[in-house]
This record gives structure tokens, sequence and C-alpha cells, in this order.
């Protein structure tokens, strides 16, 4: 008899890298916190390859990830919940998976490949506050008080930013 | 559901998730979210839109950081590599041949 394990962890990595941009949006969209998220993130992986036997095969393996992703998030909303700390509802997050398990299957790559390629349309001082906002722990009070503006001139740039990127992202899948 | 006005354009409801995104929601501008995000499909494809260019530059920037990090642990295994080599005296001719 083989007992030989059916998923390498070179294998896992592989697969676990190739879906982690499409999940961490969907714990994101349900968990604020950025560090909770990462949390969670680490949770769901390590749930994953210690029960990565139970995968049925290497083609359910998306599907499979982002069931044992929804459970963690759903524990965690509801803590949330309980301990009245403000995050998105079970009831809301019951309504964003069931639109994420739709788009499960869609082309790992399209999401960032999208976002490189808006990104590359922005002007280099845009592209440069983007990417520092988006460093661990900086926010927007602390790109203001570097920019000499106010935080809400910061705020209103990049949403003004960020809407630009989600239609050029939207065009881009849609063509796809 | 929360006495809050409903955003009605689309840069008012990026606030709002901006302040989601920031944990800086008062706690009826969580329940106006929450409500929104359970009643309006249209401004849950928004939430979801801005979260994946929200969590895909946070993606980038962690890639970007674990890159710095695998280029630093390089040069560390180099530097001790090159550490480990004895330094062997050049003989003065060859010096003087420079």
């Amino acid at each position: 008899m083989n007992n030989a394990p059916r998923y390498t962890q070179k294998w896992f990595e592989q697969a676990y890298l190739a879906c982690r941009p499409q999940l961490r949006a969907f714990i994101r969209s349900a968990i604020f916190s950025a560090e909770d998220s990462e949390d969670v993130m680490q949770e769901v992986a390590s749930i994953a390859w210690e029960k990565i036997e139970t995968l049925q095969s290497k083609e359910q393996f998306q599907p499979w990830l982002f069931g044992i992703a929804k459970n963690r998030v759903m524990k965690y909303c509801t803590k949330m919940a309980k301990r009245k700390t403000r995050s998105v509802s079970p009831e809301a997050l019951d309504a964003l998976w069931w639109e994420q398990a739709i788009t499960v299957g869609v082309s790992q790559e399209s999401l960032l490949d999208a976002l490189q390629t808006c990104l590359s349309k922005l002007s280099p001082e845009h592209r440069k506050l983007l990417f520092d906002r988006h460093q661990p722990n900086v926010t927007n009070r602390m790109i203001a008080q570097r920019e000499g503006c106010s935080e809400s001139k910061i705020s209103r740039l990049m949403n003004s930013i960020y809407a630009g990127l989600m239609k050029c992202i939207h065009k881009i899948q849609e063509n796809q | 559901m929360t006495n809050l006005n409903k955003p009605t354009t689309k840069l008012e409801l990026l606030a709002l998730f901006g302040k989601a995104r920031d944990q800086e929601l008062e706690q009826s501008e969580a329940e106006l979210l929450n409500a929104l995000l359970i009643s309006d499909n249209s401004i849950r494809g928004l939430y979801r839109g801005f979260v994946a260019v929200q969590s895909g530059l946070e993606e980038m920037a962690k890639t970007e950081i674990e890159k710095i990090n695998r280029t630093n642990s390089n040069m560390a295994i180099i530097n001790d590599t090159v550490s480990d080599i004895p330094v062997v005296e050049s003989p003065d001719s060859e010096i003087d041949d420079l």
C-alpha cells in the first residue's frame, strides 16, 4: 500500500501563494484590522496544511481553502460582534461570501496583473504616494504630515486615485 | 438602522470604506456600512472592488518586503562566507605589478 503523502509541501506552498491575493482580498473585506487579517491568513494557511490530506483533488484546492477561510473569518466576526467591536457583521459577511464564491476559480493573477497595469498609468507622484500609504502601519495622517497638508486633502486625493484604479481594473477584467 | 445620511456618491462611499479600513468608524457608521453591504449589491460590488485594490497594494508591499528580507539574508550568508575565507597576503611583487 502506498502511504506517501498525496501533496508535497512545495506543491502546497505554490498553490497557496497563487491563491493568496484573492484570499487576502476576501479576508480583508471582513476584517478591518490589517494585523488581525494577517493573523487569520496565517491561521488559514496552517489549518490548510494540517488538513491537506482531506483535500479531494488538486483542482479543488481553491474552493477548499476559501471554505476554511470563511469558517475562520465567520468565527472572528461572531467574536467581534459579541464584544460589540466594530466589524463586518456575520450577515454582511454572508452576503460578501456568496459573491466571493462566484469568483472562486477566476484567474488568480488577473487582479494583481490588472492592478499593475493600472498603477503604471498613474503619475509617478501618485504611484509613490500609494506605495508609501500601503506600507505596514502607515496612515493618511502620517502622509499628510510628511506632505505638509491636511489629512482630509490626502484622504480625498487617495479616494480619487482608488476610484480611478477601480474603474481601470474593472475595464481590464471586462475585456478579459 | 442608523440615523446617518446614506452616502450617495462614489467618493462618499469610498470615504466610508476608507474609515473602515483604518478602523476609524463610529458605531453608527459601522452599522450603516453593514446595512448597506447586506441590502445593496451595487455597494457590495464597490466595496469588494475597493478591498481588492487595498489588499492588492498590501500584497505588493508584502512581496516587496519579503524580497528585501530575502536579499538581506542572502547578503548575510555571502558576508558570512566571505568572512570565513582566509585572507591571503598578496606577495609584494604582485602589488607592485598592479
